[in-house]
Protein backbone atom coordinates (compact mmCIF):
# COMPACT_ATOMS: atom_id res chain seq x y z
CA UNK A 1 0.00 0.00 0.00
CA UNK A 2 2.20 2.81 -1.28
CA UNK A 3 1.24 6.20 -2.17
CA UNK A 4 2.02 5.35 -6.15
CA UNK A 5 -0.84 3.09 -5.55
CA UNK A 6 -2.90 6.13 -5.25
CA UNK A 7 -1.93 6.63 -8.89
CA UNK A 8 -3.17 2.91 -9.95
CA UNK A 9 -6.24 3.17 -8.64
CA UNK A 10 -7.22 6.67 -9.87
CA UNK A 11 -6.03 5.46 -13.58
CA UNK A 12 -8.72 2.18 -12.95
CA UNK A 13 -11.42 4.89 -11.87
CA UNK A 14 -10.76 6.95 -14.97
CA UNK A 15 -10.93 3.88 -17.19
CA UNK A 16 -13.94 2.52 -15.64
CA UNK A 17 -15.96 5.55 -15.83
CA UNK A 18 -15.62 5.62 -19.47
CA UNK A 19 -16.53 1.70 -19.73
CA UNK A 20 -19.51 2.08 -17.48
CA UNK A 21 -20.98 5.13 -19.59
CA UNK A 22 -20.85 3.22 -22.73
CA UNK A 23 -21.88 0.19 -21.44
CA UNK A 24 -24.89 1.73 -20.05
CA UNK A 25 -25.43 3.75 -23.15
CA UNK A 26 -25.43 1.04 -25.32
CA UNK A 27 -27.48 -1.17 -23.43
CA UNK A 28 -29.91 1.60 -22.91
CA UNK A 29 -29.90 0.19 -19.37
CA UNK A 30 -30.14 2.48 -15.74
CA UNK A 31 -28.59 2.80 -12.36
CA UNK A 32 -25.68 5.15 -13.76
CA UNK A 33 -26.26 7.02 -11.09
CA UNK A 34 -25.05 4.95 -8.00
CA UNK A 35 -22.12 3.49 -10.01
CA UNK A 36 -20.28 6.74 -10.37
CA UNK A 37 -21.17 7.26 -6.66
CA UNK A 38 -19.33 3.82 -5.57
CA UNK A 39 -16.72 4.01 -8.56
CA UNK A 40 -13.95 5.47 -6.48
CA UNK A 41 -14.22 3.67 -3.97
CA UNK A 42 -14.11 0.14 -5.98
CA UNK A 43 -11.19 1.32 -7.56
CA UNK A 44 -9.23 1.75 -4.53
CA UNK A 45 -10.73 -1.36 -3.07
CA UNK A 46 -9.72 -3.44 -6.38
CA UNK A 47 -6.39 -2.17 -6.67
CA UNK A 48 -5.21 -2.12 -2.94
CA UNK A 49 -7.18 -3.38 -1.02
CA UNK A 50 -8.43 -6.92 -2.17
CA UNK A 51 -5.76 -9.98 -1.60
CA UNK A 52 -7.11 -11.43 -5.26
CA UNK A 53 -5.95 -13.30 -8.28
CA UNK A 54 -7.86 -13.69 -11.69
CA UNK A 55 -5.69 -16.71 -11.74
CA UNK A 56 -7.37 -18.34 -8.86
CA UNK A 57 -10.68 -16.75 -8.37
CA UNK A 58 -11.72 -19.67 -5.75
CA UNK A 59 -8.26 -19.52 -3.73
CA UNK A 60 -9.30 -20.32 -0.72
CA UNK A 61 -7.27 -17.75 1.05
CA UNK A 62 -9.05 -15.15 -0.97
CA UNK A 63 -10.65 -11.69 0.51
CA UNK A 64 -14.40 -11.44 -0.49
CA UNK A 65 -16.25 -8.57 -1.90
CA UNK A 66 -20.15 -8.49 -2.13
CA UNK A 67 -21.78 -6.29 -3.98
CA UNK A 68 -24.86 -5.57 -2.11
CA UNK A 69 -26.22 -2.80 -4.27
CA UNK A 70 -26.03 -5.27 -7.14
CA UNK A 71 -27.83 -2.48 -9.60
CA UNK A 72 -24.50 -1.18 -10.34
CA UNK A 73 -23.33 -4.34 -11.57
CA UNK A 74 -21.57 -2.92 -14.74
CA UNK A 75 -19.06 -0.79 -12.50
CA UNK A 76 -17.98 -4.57 -10.66
CA UNK A 77 -17.94 -6.03 -14.49
CA UNK A 78 -16.13 -3.42 -15.58
CA UNK A 79 -13.40 -3.29 -12.64
CA UNK A 80 -12.75 -7.41 -12.80
CA UNK A 81 -12.72 -7.32 -16.72
CA UNK A 82 -9.42 -4.71 -16.03
CA UNK A 83 -8.05 -6.76 -13.63
CA UNK A 84 -8.08 -10.04 -16.70
CA UNK A 85 -11.08 -11.79 -14.56
CA UNK A 86 -12.42 -12.18 -18.05
CA UNK A 87 -11.96 -10.50 -21.83
CA UNK A 88 -13.00 -6.85 -21.66
CA UNK A 89 -14.71 -7.27 -25.22
CA UNK A 90 -17.11 -9.16 -22.96
CA UNK A 91 -18.44 -6.04 -21.69
CA UNK A 92 -19.99 -5.21 -25.29
CA UNK A 93 -22.42 -7.65 -23.96
CA UNK A 94 -23.90 -5.78 -21.11
CA UNK A 95 -27.55 -6.04 -20.77
CA UNK A 96 -27.73 -7.70 -24.43
CA UNK A 97 -30.01 -10.48 -25.07
CA UNK A 98 -28.20 -14.15 -24.12
CA UNK A 99 -25.59 -12.47 -22.34
CA UNK A 100 -24.60 -13.26 -18.82
CA UNK A 101 -23.76 -9.66 -17.93
CA UNK A 102 -27.33 -8.75 -15.92
CA UNK A 103 -27.75 -5.02 -15.14
CA UNK A 104 -28.06 -6.52 -11.82
CA UNK A 105 -24.57 -8.29 -10.56
CA UNK A 106 -24.62 -12.30 -11.15
CA UNK A 107 -22.23 -14.88 -10.28
CA UNK A 108 -22.16 -17.01 -14.00
CA UNK A 109 -19.76 -13.90 -14.22
CA UNK A 110 -15.93 -14.69 -13.42
CA UNK A 111 -14.50 -13.29 -10.27
CA UNK A 112 -18.39 -12.16 -8.94
CA UNK A 113 -18.95 -14.14 -5.74
CA UNK A 114 -22.76 -13.43 -4.91
CA UNK A 115 -25.70 -12.57 -7.19
CA UNK A 116 -27.99 -9.92 -5.47
CA UNK A 117 -30.33 -7.22 -7.26
CA UNK A 118 -32.84 -7.17 -4.54
CA UNK A 119 -31.82 -5.11 -1.62
CA UNK A 120 -30.97 -5.97 1.94
CA UNK A 121 -29.25 -9.48 1.03
CA UNK A 122 -26.03 -9.05 0.81
CA UNK A 123 -24.69 -7.96 4.43
CA UNK A 124 -26.68 -11.55 5.85
CA UNK A 125 -25.00 -13.47 3.21
CA UNK A 126 -21.78 -11.62 3.91
CA UNK A 127 -21.47 -12.67 7.65
CA UNK A 128 -22.47 -16.26 6.22
CA UNK A 129 -19.19 -16.16 4.22
CA UNK A 130 -17.24 -14.37 7.05
CA UNK A 131 -18.10 -17.02 9.01
CA UNK A 132 -17.45 -19.83 6.55
CA UNK A 133 -14.13 -18.80 5.70
CA UNK A 134 -12.73 -17.93 9.18
CA UNK A 135 -9.64 -20.59 8.42
CA UNK A 136 -7.69 -18.44 6.24
CA UNK A 137 -8.75 -15.26 8.38
CA UNK A 138 -10.24 -14.17 4.69
CA UNK A 139 -11.89 -10.98 5.16
CA UNK A 140 -15.36 -10.45 3.59
CA UNK A 141 -16.35 -6.51 1.73
CA UNK A 142 -19.65 -5.73 1.37
CA UNK A 143 -20.94 -2.71 -0.07
CA UNK A 144 -24.46 -1.43 0.80
CA UNK A 145 -26.38 1.78 0.13
CA UNK A 146 -28.03 3.58 2.11
CA UNK A 147 -31.79 3.12 0.34
CA UNK A 148 -30.55 -0.64 1.64
CA UNK A 149 -30.36 0.35 5.14
CA UNK A 150 -34.49 0.83 5.03
CA UNK A 151 -34.12 -3.28 4.58
CA UNK A 152 -35.10 -5.09 8.14
CA UNK A 153 -32.89 -7.85 7.15
CA UNK A 154 -29.54 -5.69 7.06
CA UNK A 155 -30.37 -4.01 10.18
CA UNK A 156 -31.22 -8.07 11.55
CA UNK A 157 -27.10 -8.58 10.23
CA UNK A 158 -26.17 -5.52 11.79
CA UNK A 159 -27.15 -6.77 14.92
CA UNK A 160 -25.82 -10.40 14.58
CA UNK A 161 -22.14 -9.04 13.12
CA UNK A 162 -22.07 -6.57 16.16
CA UNK A 163 -23.33 -9.56 18.85
CA UNK A 164 -21.10 -12.20 17.73
CA UNK A 165 -17.90 -9.39 16.97
CA UNK A 166 -17.18 -10.77 13.62
CA UNK A 167 -13.83 -9.40 12.76
CA UNK A 168 -13.88 -10.02 9.49
CA UNK A 169 -16.60 -8.15 8.31
CA UNK A 170 -16.18 -5.00 6.37
CA UNK A 171 -19.53 -3.28 5.44
CA UNK A 172 -18.93 -0.39 3.06
CA UNK A 173 -21.78 2.05 3.25
CA UNK A 174 -22.02 3.99 0.07
CA UNK A 175 -24.36 7.46 1.23
CA UNK A 176 -25.37 9.33 -1.80
CA UNK A 177 -28.40 10.29 0.00
CA UNK A 178 -30.90 9.58 -3.03
CA UNK A 179 -32.35 6.36 -3.06
CA UNK A 180 -34.83 5.27 -5.47
CA UNK A 181 -37.80 7.59 -5.35
CA UNK A 182 -36.26 10.54 -3.30
CA UNK A 183 -33.77 11.67 -0.96
CA UNK A 184 -32.96 9.43 2.29
CA UNK A 185 -33.30 11.90 4.63
CA UNK A 186 -37.09 12.44 3.33
CA UNK A 187 -38.14 8.95 3.21
CA UNK A 188 -35.65 7.36 6.06
CA UNK A 189 -34.09 9.80 8.40
CA UNK A 190 -30.95 7.95 8.86
CA UNK A 191 -29.30 10.92 10.77
CA UNK A 192 -26.50 9.80 12.74
CA UNK A 193 -25.77 6.62 11.33
CA UNK A 194 -22.56 5.66 12.68
CA UNK A 195 -24.10 5.60 15.85
CA UNK A 196 -26.75 3.59 15.22
CA UNK A 197 -23.80 1.09 13.77
CA UNK A 198 -21.99 2.29 17.20
CA UNK A 199 -24.82 1.37 19.43
CA UNK A 200 -24.84 -2.40 17.73
CA UNK A 201 -21.07 -3.31 18.21
CA UNK A 202 -19.38 -1.75 15.65
CA UNK A 203 -16.32 -0.11 14.89
CA UNK A 204 -16.92 2.94 12.43
CA UNK A 205 -15.30 4.87 10.53
CA UNK A 206 -15.97 7.86 8.04
CA UNK A 207 -14.33 9.07 4.66
CA UNK A 208 -15.03 11.04 1.66
CA UNK A 209 -16.04 8.37 -0.80
CA UNK A 210 -14.07 9.78 -3.89
CA UNK A 211 -10.86 11.26 -2.55
CA UNK A 212 -8.27 8.13 -3.41
CA UNK A 213 -6.11 8.86 -0.84
CA UNK A 214 -8.44 9.64 1.98
CA UNK A 215 -10.74 5.96 1.58
CA UNK A 216 -7.28 4.10 1.20
CA UNK A 217 -6.22 5.52 4.36
CA UNK A 218 -9.33 4.56 6.36
CA UNK A 219 -9.26 0.94 4.69
CA UNK A 220 -5.84 0.87 6.36
CA UNK A 221 -7.25 2.25 9.77
CA UNK A 222 -10.31 -0.16 9.47
CA UNK A 223 -7.92 -2.97 8.85
CA UNK A 224 -5.35 -2.26 11.93
CA UNK A 225 -8.18 -2.24 14.09
CA UNK A 226 -8.33 -6.07 13.91
CA UNK A 227 -11.28 -6.40 15.70
CA UNK A 228 -14.97 -6.06 14.48
CA UNK A 229 -17.36 -6.52 12.76
CA UNK A 230 -16.26 -2.66 11.53
CA UNK A 231 -18.38 0.23 8.55
CA UNK A 232 -17.11 2.65 6.88
CA UNK A 233 -19.23 5.14 5.80
CA UNK A 234 -18.47 6.79 2.32
CA UNK A 235 -19.99 10.27 1.61
CA UNK A 236 -20.33 10.32 -2.06
CA UNK A 237 -22.59 12.24 -4.72
CA UNK A 238 -24.39 10.25 -6.68
CA UNK A 239 -23.68 10.44 -10.27
CA UNK A 240 -20.40 12.18 -9.55
CA UNK A 241 -18.39 13.40 -12.88
CA UNK A 242 -21.60 14.08 -15.53
CA UNK A 243 -22.49 17.34 -14.76
CA UNK A 244 -26.38 16.56 -14.93
CA UNK A 245 -26.49 13.54 -12.84
CA UNK A 246 -24.82 14.74 -10.08
CA UNK A 247 -27.40 14.92 -6.63
CA UNK A 248 -30.51 13.94 -8.99
CA UNK A 249 -32.65 11.32 -8.54
CA UNK A 250 -33.26 10.79 -12.38
CA UNK A 251 -29.63 9.23 -12.07
CA UNK A 252 -31.02 6.26 -10.76
CA UNK A 253 -33.01 5.90 -14.17
CA UNK A 254 -31.79 7.55 -17.44
CA UNK A 255 -29.05 6.44 -19.63
CA UNK A 256 -26.54 8.57 -20.63
CA UNK A 257 -27.50 10.93 -23.58
CA UNK A 258 -25.09 11.18 -26.62
CA UNK A 259 -23.98 13.87 -25.95
CA UNK A 260 -22.71 13.02 -22.66
CA UNK A 261 -21.70 9.67 -23.76
CA UNK A 262 -19.28 12.18 -26.19
CA UNK A 263 -18.00 13.39 -23.87
CA UNK A 264 -16.90 11.14 -20.96
CA UNK A 265 -15.39 9.31 -23.60
CA UNK A 266 -13.20 12.43 -25.16
CA UNK A 267 -12.12 13.27 -21.21
CA UNK A 268 -8.62 12.87 -20.23
CA UNK B 1 -40.41 -37.31 13.43
CA UNK B 2 -38.38 -33.71 14.82
CA UNK B 3 -36.79 -35.63 17.93
CA UNK B 4 -35.21 -38.72 15.04
CA UNK B 5 -34.08 -35.84 12.75
CA UNK B 6 -32.22 -34.29 15.59
CA UNK B 7 -30.82 -37.47 16.83
CA UNK B 8 -30.01 -38.14 12.92
CA UNK B 9 -28.68 -34.58 12.64
CA UNK B 10 -26.42 -35.26 15.54
CA UNK B 11 -25.33 -38.25 14.48
CA UNK B 12 -24.16 -36.94 10.71
CA UNK B 13 -22.05 -33.87 12.51
CA UNK B 14 -20.32 -36.19 14.90
CA UNK B 15 -18.64 -37.65 11.46
CA UNK B 16 -18.96 -33.80 9.61
CA UNK B 17 -17.54 -31.05 10.92
CA UNK B 18 -18.87 -29.40 8.42
CA UNK B 19 -22.50 -29.51 8.96
CA UNK B 20 -24.30 -26.33 10.55
CA UNK B 21 -27.67 -26.00 12.19
CA UNK B 22 -28.97 -22.74 12.07
CA UNK B 23 -32.31 -21.62 14.47
CA UNK B 24 -34.69 -18.73 13.97
CA UNK B 25 -35.01 -18.90 18.28
CA UNK B 26 -36.92 -22.14 17.82
CA UNK B 27 -36.09 -25.66 19.11
CA UNK B 28 -36.63 -25.41 22.58
CA UNK B 29 -36.05 -29.41 23.90
CA UNK B 30 -35.97 -30.82 20.05
CA UNK B 31 -31.99 -29.26 19.32
CA UNK B 32 -31.02 -29.40 23.03
CA UNK B 33 -28.42 -31.87 22.46
CA UNK B 34 -27.15 -30.77 19.32
CA UNK B 35 -26.34 -27.20 21.07
CA UNK B 36 -24.74 -28.42 23.20
CA UNK B 37 -22.55 -30.91 21.93
CA UNK B 38 -21.91 -29.10 18.72
CA UNK B 39 -21.65 -25.50 20.37
CA UNK B 40 -19.15 -24.53 17.29
CA UNK B 41 -21.98 -26.20 14.67
CA UNK B 42 -24.77 -24.34 15.85
CA UNK B 43 -26.41 -20.74 15.26
CA UNK B 44 -29.34 -19.10 17.29
CA UNK B 45 -29.35 -16.43 14.88
CA UNK B 46 -32.25 -14.91 16.42
CA UNK B 47 -36.12 -14.62 15.63
CA UNK B 48 -34.63 -13.29 12.05
CA UNK B 49 -35.08 -15.53 9.86
CA UNK B 50 -34.35 -13.48 6.21
CA UNK B 51 -31.16 -13.03 7.98
CA UNK B 52 -30.85 -16.75 9.08
CA UNK B 53 -31.56 -17.77 5.55
CA UNK B 54 -28.55 -15.68 4.19
CA UNK B 55 -26.22 -16.42 6.54
CA UNK B 56 -27.17 -19.99 5.61
CA UNK B 57 -26.44 -19.07 1.71
CA UNK B 58 -22.96 -17.52 2.61
CA UNK B 59 -21.99 -20.39 4.82
CA UNK B 60 -23.29 -23.07 2.20
CA UNK B 61 -21.40 -20.83 -0.71
CA UNK B 62 -17.87 -21.50 1.55
CA UNK B 63 -18.71 -25.58 1.07
CA UNK B 64 -20.62 -26.15 4.25
CA UNK B 65 -23.62 -28.46 4.71
CA UNK B 66 -26.34 -26.37 6.20
CA UNK B 67 -29.79 -26.52 8.00
CA UNK B 68 -32.07 -24.17 8.78
CA UNK B 69 -34.87 -24.58 11.34
CA UNK B 70 -38.00 -22.93 12.42
CA UNK B 71 -42.23 -22.97 12.01
CA UNK B 72 -43.11 -24.02 8.65
CA UNK B 73 -44.44 -20.19 8.11
CA UNK B 74 -41.38 -18.30 9.49
CA UNK B 75 -39.22 -20.86 7.75
CA UNK B 76 -40.42 -20.46 3.79
CA UNK B 77 -42.86 -17.38 3.99
CA UNK B 78 -41.03 -14.93 5.85
CA UNK B 79 -37.95 -15.39 4.09
CA UNK B 80 -39.06 -16.56 0.91
CA UNK B 81 -36.74 -14.26 -1.29
CA UNK B 82 -33.53 -15.25 0.62
CA UNK B 83 -34.54 -19.23 -0.55
CA UNK B 84 -35.24 -17.85 -3.76
CA UNK B 85 -32.55 -15.72 -4.69
CA UNK B 86 -30.14 -16.64 -2.40
CA UNK B 87 -29.84 -20.25 -2.04
CA UNK B 88 -32.16 -21.61 -5.34
CA UNK B 89 -30.56 -18.80 -7.67
CA UNK B 90 -27.18 -19.61 -6.59
CA UNK B 91 -28.10 -23.95 -6.44
CA UNK B 92 -26.50 -24.13 -2.51
CA UNK B 93 -26.31 -27.17 -0.19
CA UNK B 94 -29.38 -25.46 2.78
CA UNK B 95 -32.16 -27.34 3.74
CA UNK B 96 -34.94 -25.12 5.00
CA UNK B 97 -36.07 -27.84 7.49
CA UNK B 98 -39.64 -26.76 9.00
CA UNK B 99 -41.87 -27.78 11.68
CA UNK B 100 -45.51 -27.19 12.07
CA UNK B 101 -45.94 -28.45 8.34
CA UNK B 102 -49.90 -29.12 8.21
CA UNK B 103 -52.23 -28.67 11.29
CA UNK B 104 -49.89 -30.20 14.28
CA UNK B 105 -50.06 -26.50 15.86
CA UNK B 106 -53.95 -26.58 15.38
CA UNK B 107 -55.32 -24.51 18.68
CA UNK B 108 -52.05 -21.75 17.60
CA UNK B 109 -54.18 -20.51 14.97
CA UNK B 110 -53.73 -19.61 11.13
CA UNK B 111 -50.00 -18.32 11.88
CA UNK B 112 -48.87 -21.69 13.02
CA UNK B 113 -50.81 -23.77 10.38
CA UNK B 114 -48.23 -24.50 7.45
CA UNK B 115 -50.86 -24.73 4.49
CA UNK B 116 -49.40 -22.73 1.75
CA UNK B 117 -45.66 -24.09 2.19
CA UNK B 118 -45.51 -26.79 -0.44
CA UNK B 119 -46.76 -24.38 -3.01
CA UNK B 120 -44.32 -21.72 -2.51
CA UNK B 121 -41.53 -23.88 -1.97
CA UNK B 122 -42.59 -26.32 -4.88
CA UNK B 123 -42.15 -23.63 -7.60
CA UNK B 124 -38.62 -22.29 -7.18
CA UNK B 125 -35.64 -23.70 -8.93
CA UNK B 126 -33.50 -26.60 -8.30
CA UNK B 127 -35.83 -26.90 -4.95
CA UNK B 128 -36.62 -30.98 -3.34
CA UNK B 129 -39.21 -31.11 -1.07
CA UNK B 130 -39.34 -34.08 1.39
CA UNK B 131 -43.16 -34.64 3.35
CA UNK B 132 -42.04 -37.65 5.39
CA UNK B 133 -45.45 -39.44 6.77
CA UNK B 134 -43.70 -41.13 9.67
CA UNK B 135 -40.20 -41.96 10.97
CA UNK B 136 -39.43 -44.76 8.31
CA UNK B 137 -39.94 -42.09 5.80
CA UNK B 138 -38.01 -39.45 7.45
CA UNK B 139 -35.12 -42.03 7.64
CA UNK B 140 -35.81 -42.87 4.16
CA UNK B 141 -35.94 -39.15 3.24
CA UNK B 142 -32.95 -38.21 5.62
CA UNK B 143 -30.34 -40.93 3.36
CA UNK B 144 -31.60 -38.78 -0.01
CA UNK B 145 -31.40 -35.52 1.75
CA UNK B 146 -27.76 -35.70 2.93
CA UNK B 147 -26.45 -36.73 -0.68
CA UNK B 148 -28.39 -34.05 -2.26
CA UNK B 149 -26.04 -30.87 -2.70
CA UNK B 150 -29.21 -28.49 -4.51
CA UNK B 151 -31.38 -26.50 -2.20
CA UNK B 152 -34.07 -28.79 -0.23
CA UNK B 153 -37.56 -27.97 2.05
CA UNK B 154 -37.79 -30.67 4.57
CA UNK B 155 -41.53 -30.59 5.64
CA UNK B 156 -41.88 -31.77 9.62
CA UNK B 157 -45.29 -32.56 11.20
CA UNK B 158 -44.59 -32.31 15.18
CA UNK B 159 -43.48 -35.34 17.42
CA UNK B 160 -44.94 -38.43 18.48
CA UNK B 161 -46.71 -39.19 15.11
CA UNK B 162 -48.11 -42.99 14.56
CA UNK B 163 -45.89 -45.33 13.24
CA UNK B 164 -47.46 -46.33 9.66
CA UNK B 165 -44.76 -48.18 8.00
CA UNK B 166 -43.74 -51.18 9.78
CA UNK B 167 -40.81 -51.95 7.47
CA UNK B 168 -37.42 -50.13 6.68
CA UNK B 169 -38.57 -48.33 3.24
CA UNK B 170 -36.17 -49.65 0.52
CA UNK B 171 -36.94 -47.99 -2.73
CA UNK B 172 -35.00 -46.41 -5.37
CA UNK B 173 -38.01 -44.20 -6.52
CA UNK B 174 -39.10 -40.67 -4.90
CA UNK B 175 -42.78 -42.76 -4.04
CA UNK B 176 -43.63 -45.50 -2.04
CA UNK B 177 -45.94 -47.94 -2.74
CA UNK B 178 -48.31 -49.62 0.19
CA UNK B 179 -50.79 -51.15 -2.65
CA UNK B 180 -50.08 -51.49 -5.93
CA UNK B 181 -51.22 -48.57 -8.39
CA UNK B 182 -54.22 -49.59 -10.70
CA UNK B 183 -56.76 -47.88 -12.71
CA UNK B 184 -58.05 -45.97 -9.42
CA UNK B 185 -55.08 -45.13 -7.30
CA UNK B 186 -55.14 -42.89 -3.91
CA UNK B 187 -52.12 -40.43 -3.53
CA UNK B 188 -51.16 -38.78 -0.36
CA UNK B 189 -47.75 -36.88 0.94
CA UNK B 190 -47.46 -36.62 4.77
CA UNK B 191 -48.52 -37.67 8.17
CA UNK B 192 -52.06 -37.37 6.45
CA UNK B 193 -51.13 -41.01 5.14
CA UNK B 194 -52.06 -42.37 8.77
CA UNK B 195 -55.28 -41.20 8.10
CA UNK B 196 -55.65 -42.38 4.38
CA UNK B 197 -54.51 -45.78 4.92
CA UNK B 198 -57.05 -46.33 7.75
CA UNK B 199 -59.43 -45.46 4.64
CA UNK B 200 -58.36 -47.14 2.56
CA UNK B 201 -58.19 -50.24 5.00
CA UNK B 202 -62.20 -49.96 5.56
CA UNK B 203 -62.58 -49.98 1.62
CA UNK B 204 -61.18 -53.43 1.62
CA UNK B 205 -60.93 -52.93 -2.02
CA UNK B 206 -58.12 -54.79 -3.81
CA UNK B 207 -58.57 -52.62 -6.86
CA UNK B 208 -57.46 -50.02 -5.73
CA UNK B 209 -53.87 -48.19 -5.22
CA UNK B 210 -52.17 -46.94 -2.99
CA UNK B 211 -49.20 -44.88 -2.98
CA UNK B 212 -47.37 -42.55 -0.80
CA UNK B 213 -45.28 -39.63 -2.10
CA UNK B 214 -42.73 -37.77 0.17
CA UNK B 215 -40.18 -36.29 -2.16
CA UNK B 216 -41.61 -33.68 -4.97
CA UNK B 217 -39.07 -32.51 -7.81
CA UNK B 218 -38.29 -32.90 -11.50
CA UNK B 219 -37.33 -36.40 -11.18
CA UNK B 220 -40.73 -37.69 -9.03
CA UNK B 221 -42.24 -36.04 -12.00
CA UNK B 222 -41.11 -38.19 -14.66
CA UNK B 223 -41.36 -41.23 -12.24
CA UNK B 224 -44.69 -40.53 -11.06
CA UNK B 225 -46.42 -39.88 -14.75
CA UNK B 226 -45.74 -43.24 -15.78
CA UNK B 227 -48.50 -44.12 -12.53
CA UNK B 228 -50.57 -41.57 -13.93
CA UNK B 229 -50.76 -42.19 -17.50
CA UNK B 230 -51.91 -45.55 -16.59
CA UNK B 231 -54.85 -44.42 -13.88
CA UNK B 232 -58.37 -43.41 -14.54
CA UNK B 233 -59.32 -41.81 -11.54
CA UNK B 234 -57.04 -40.69 -8.89
CA UNK B 235 -57.83 -39.33 -5.39
CA UNK B 236 -55.10 -37.08 -3.47
CA UNK B 237 -55.08 -36.14 -0.13
CA UNK B 238 -52.54 -33.94 2.03
CA UNK B 239 -52.21 -31.17 4.86
CA UNK B 240 -52.07 -28.38 2.74
CA UNK B 241 -54.06 -26.09 0.66
CA UNK B 242 -55.54 -27.64 -2.23
CA UNK B 243 -53.78 -24.75 -4.30
CA UNK B 244 -50.45 -25.22 -5.33
CA UNK B 245 -49.42 -29.05 -3.45
CA UNK B 246 -49.37 -32.04 -4.59
CA UNK B 247 -52.79 -32.49 -6.24
CA UNK B 248 -51.91 -29.48 -7.99
CA UNK B 249 -48.36 -31.16 -8.68
CA UNK B 250 -50.15 -34.22 -10.18
CA UNK B 251 -52.50 -32.49 -12.06
CA UNK B 252 -50.06 -30.40 -13.81
CA UNK B 253 -48.42 -33.78 -15.04
CA UNK B 254 -51.84 -35.20 -15.91
CA UNK B 255 -52.20 -32.32 -18.06
CA UNK B 256 -49.82 -33.27 -20.36
CA UNK B 257 -51.17 -36.62 -21.13
CA UNK B 258 -53.44 -37.17 -24.24
CA UNK B 259 -55.92 -38.62 -21.93
CA UNK B 260 -55.40 -37.69 -18.39
CA UNK B 261 -57.20 -39.37 -15.59
CA UNK B 262 -60.33 -37.20 -13.64
CA UNK B 263 -57.93 -36.25 -10.17
CA UNK B 264 -59.82 -35.43 -7.08
CA UNK B 265 -57.89 -33.55 -4.48
CA UNK B 266 -58.91 -32.88 -0.85
CA UNK B 267 -57.18 -30.80 1.50
CA UNK B 268 -57.29 -27.70 3.69
CA UNK B 269 -60.23 -25.67 3.13
CA UNK B 270 -59.99 -21.28 2.82
CA UNK B 271 -63.68 -21.70 4.67
CA UNK B 272 -62.18 -23.37 7.77
CA UNK B 273 -58.53 -20.85 8.16
CA UNK B 274 -60.19 -18.97 11.11
CA UNK B 275 -60.82 -22.33 13.30
CA UNK B 276 -58.36 -23.39 15.81
CA UNK B 277 -58.33 -27.12 17.76
CA UNK B 278 -56.49 -30.20 18.04
CA UNK B 279 -55.44 -31.31 14.84
CA UNK B 280 -57.98 -34.27 15.03
CA UNK B 281 -60.31 -31.29 15.16
CA UNK B 282 -59.39 -29.89 12.27
CA UNK B 283 -58.72 -32.61 10.15
CA UNK B 284 -62.18 -33.61 10.74
CA UNK B 285 -63.32 -30.16 9.95
CA UNK B 286 -61.26 -29.86 6.76
CA UNK B 287 -62.51 -33.88 5.84
CA UNK B 288 -59.38 -35.17 6.04
CA UNK B 289 -60.03 -37.85 8.90
CA UNK B 290 -60.73 -41.00 7.98
CA UNK B 291 -63.74 -41.12 8.34
CA UNK B 292 -64.46 -38.28 5.58
CA UNK B 293 -61.77 -39.94 3.44
CA UNK B 294 -63.72 -43.15 3.20
CA UNK B 295 -66.91 -41.33 1.96
CA UNK B 296 -65.50 -39.02 -0.53
CA UNK B 297 -63.57 -42.28 -2.05
CA UNK B 298 -66.90 -44.30 -1.92
CA UNK B 299 -68.50 -41.33 -3.61
CA UNK B 300 -66.97 -41.34 -6.41
CA UNK B 301 -66.27 -44.97 -7.33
Amino acid sequence: MQSKNISKSQKLAKVLKKNIVEMIYDAQSSHLGGALSCLDILSVLYSDVLRINPKKPNDSKRDIFVLSKGHVAAVVYATLANLNFFNKKELKNFGKNSSILSAHISHKVKGVEVSTGSLGHGLPISIGLGIGHMKYDNRVFCMISDGELNCGSTWESIMFAGHHKLSSIYCLVDKNNIQSYGNTKDIINLKDLSKKFQNFGWNTFKSNGHDHKKILETFKLAIKKKTGPNVIIFETIKGKGIKNFENKLISHYRPPTSNEYIEVKGEK
Amino acid sequence: MRNLFAKYLEQSTKKNKNIYLLTGDLGFSVLDNFKDKFPNNFINVGVAEQNMVGIAAGLSMSGKKVFTYSIANFATSRCHEQIRNDVCYHNLDVSIVAVGGGLPYGNLGYTHHGMEDIAITRVLPNMTIYIPADRKELTYCYKKLMINKSPKYLRLARGGEPDIHHREIKTDKNYIILNKPQKINIISSGTILGEVKKAFNNLNNKNIGLISMPIINDVTKKEIQRVISKSKLIFTFEEHSTIGGIGSFLKEIASELSSPPRILSFGIKRQTIYEVGTQEYLRLRNKLDAKNIYKNITKYL
